[in-house]
């Protein structure tokens, strides 16, 4: 009888483990250099602002595939206006106001999404900025570290204009100045 | 140990000698596990449904800022074109004559309402208009029973039923739906690994478009190829302001859906603690009344030379015995009836799973409540002094 029991106590403990399970999931982890990547994209920045500079809204009207431009905007237009992981953002046209800045708070946690601007006249007040290499294609480093850019930053743009048939304007960018925040 | 401890048998035999009273324990305890079972069954299934339906190679195009609330996504019926001929990392594959077909979905999902044949009454369902391209992108669809749906058609997912709150006899293949204005035959059954299409109703884009008067899509579903990126997407539709399209790959979309249903999760797992808890008072009043229903038996036990110890420790083995007895008696009912339970559910209708994870934590929980449950009634019976105990009724 108390062999049978033993027996059983064991049979008992021995379901409980085999009942354990677990499920791990383990994501890499990527190791970051920040300071270099910062460092790299010291050759892209400014140190002072390109003489010439024109709103997105002006830009989109006038120019065209291939041209030479100098273009001011605010990062913005969306929630998320970069690419991640690539270093490429949106601008918007710095007369449209972001939301909250037309004197009302209306208390919104991501004002650069500009939600408080219809759609058809934010569009077309917006422009893509990418930074490529040499190779042409656009830099795989993330705008913010790369840069050092923010939501509703001012950037002065100096780059070749991309015009598509749409009249989608994206803007091949050389050089950035970041115009100093005004307190 | 030090001290001398009780016949493993006495303590099974007690539980044998007061056989109603251990019944009613056993099965108070097993309630209890079985209850917690059936929440971490419906957490489980939940969180296994919104896992599978995620496929990491597909990325989903949609309107800008819809990313939250697909049904409200509208982007032009040109869409699918623009990113076939702009972007090189969409999985392709040869088809006829030499063509190229893209693995690229374009889709029309809602929610509405879908009154079934003879019955009045409508129920909320959720439809898809799909091309046939969208068996390439969604792999885990595999057709069950019948055929890819024609002009008046339509396909239905192995949980739709679940999720309309009707039986799989109603959606039959040959029974009739209504929905849109139109009435649809049901051509064919499809599964789809347990994720959410489960619950869906597939009919053809076109005639879904027809049937709405609209001609824009809600979305573009793309499978990506190997090495892909998905910047290379996110990149391009930010390039693209005119169509105003944002990107989201499939497993963040899920994962949203994932943190929106956290408020849900988080009261499941307060209510298992809330039935563990009552488990345990509910265990301590059986065994306190337990004990002291043999306090002159104890009490006999220590006059024949067995320590105090050795009492307590015998009363905690009845009461894991009972624990783990009961906790078995629940993980068989629910492996044979929880386990695979259709529920519905706002997102459409998923699968209860008691897999390995709801096993150790109901099984865990019966082995906490049957030796927390004995611990402190069996402190109390080693404080009982010898001569009094004797003397007791």
């Amino acid at each position: 009888m108390r062999k049978l029991m033993k027996i059983m106590a064991a049979n008992v403990g021995l379901v409980l483990l085999l009942v354990a399970g677990c499920n791990e999931t383990s994501t890499p982890v990527a190791s970051n250099s920040g300071s270099q990547r910062a460092a790299d994209g010291e050759k892209f920045l400014l140190a002072t602002e390109p003489e010439g500079a024109k709103g997105v809204s002006e830009v989109r009207q006038h120019v065209k595939d291939g041209d030479a431009v100098v273009v001011v905007g605010r990062i913005g237009g969306d929630v998320k206006p970069w690419v991640d992981g690539r270093a490429a953002f949106w601008i918007v046209d710095p007369s449209l106001k972001a939301c909250g800045e037309g004197g009302d708070d209306d208390g919104c946690k991501t004002p650069w999404d500009y939600c408080c601007t219809p759609k058809e006249d934010l569009v077309k007040a917006m422009a893509t900025v990418k930074i490529a290499d040499e190779a042409g294609q656009t830099i795989s480093t993330d705008a913010r570290e790369l840069l050092g850019l923010k939501e509703l930053q001012t950037v002065v743009v100096r780059g070749t204009a991309k015009r598509d048939a749409d009249g989608n304007l994206t803007v091949i960018a050389t050089g950035i100045y970041r115009r100093p925040e005004k307190k | 140990m030090g001290f001398r401890l009780l016949p493993w048998e006495y303590g099974i035999r007690n539980l044998f000698r007061r056989p109603l009273r251990s019944v009613l324990t056993l099965v108070g305890l097993a309630l209890v596990v079985l209850l917690i079972f059936v929440v971490v069954g419906f957490i489980r299934g939940l969180e296994a449904s919104l896992d599978v339906s995620a496929d990491r190679q597909v990325v989903i195009v949609h309107s800008l800022g819809a990313s939250e609330n697909i049904e409200n996504s509208s982007v032009a019926a040109r869409t699918p074109s623009v990113l076939t001929a702009s972007l090189a990392g969409i999985q392709r594959r040869p088809g006829p004559s030499g063509s190229q077909v893209s693995y690229a979905s374009p889709e029309l999902y809602l929610g509405t309402n879908v009154v079934f044949e003879g019955d009045g009454q409508a129920s909320m369902g959720i439809v898809r208009g799909v091309m046939p391209t969208a068996l390439l992108v969604r792999r885990k669809v595999q057709l069950l029973a019948g055929r890819w749906p024609v002009a008046g058609e339509v396909l239905v997912g192995r949980l739709a039923a679940t999720k309309l709150g009707h039986t799989e006899r109603d959606l039959a293949v040959g029974r009739r739906l209504t929905f849109e204005g139109r009435s649809w035959t049901i051509c064919g059954i499809f599964a789809a690994a347990g994720s959410a299409l489960d619950s869906e109703l597939w009919c053809p884009l076109d005639d879904l478009q027809q049937a709405m008067k609209r001609q824009d899509l809600s979305l573009v579903a793309i499978s990506l190829a190997p090495g892909a990126a998905f910047a290379d997407v996110d990149e391009f539709c930010k390039e693209q302001l005119t169509l105003e399209l944002q990107a989201t790959p499939e497993s963040a979309y899920y994962e949203s859906l994932r943190k929106h249903y956290s408020p849900v999760r988080t009261l499941a797992w307060i209510m298992v603690i809330l039935i563990g808890g009552g488990g345990v008072f509910a265990g301590l009043n059986a065994m306190y009344g337990s004990v002291a229903a043999r306090t002159r038996e104890l009490s006999t036990l220590q006059a024949l030379g067995f320590s105090r110890r050795a009492i307590a420790v015998a009363l905690v083995q009845e009461a894991v015995f009972l624990a783990v007895s009961g906790s078995l008696l629940a993980a068989a009912v629910a492996l044979s009836s929880v386990n695979g339970m259709a529920m519905r559910f706002t997102m459409g209708a998923f699968i209860m799973r008691v897999d390995s994870v709801a096993l150790l934590i109901g099984c865990g929980t019966g082995l906490i409540l049957g030796a927390v449950g004995a611990i402190p009634p069996a402190i109390r019976a080693m404080r009982l002094p010898v001569a009094e105990g004797l003397k007791s009724i």
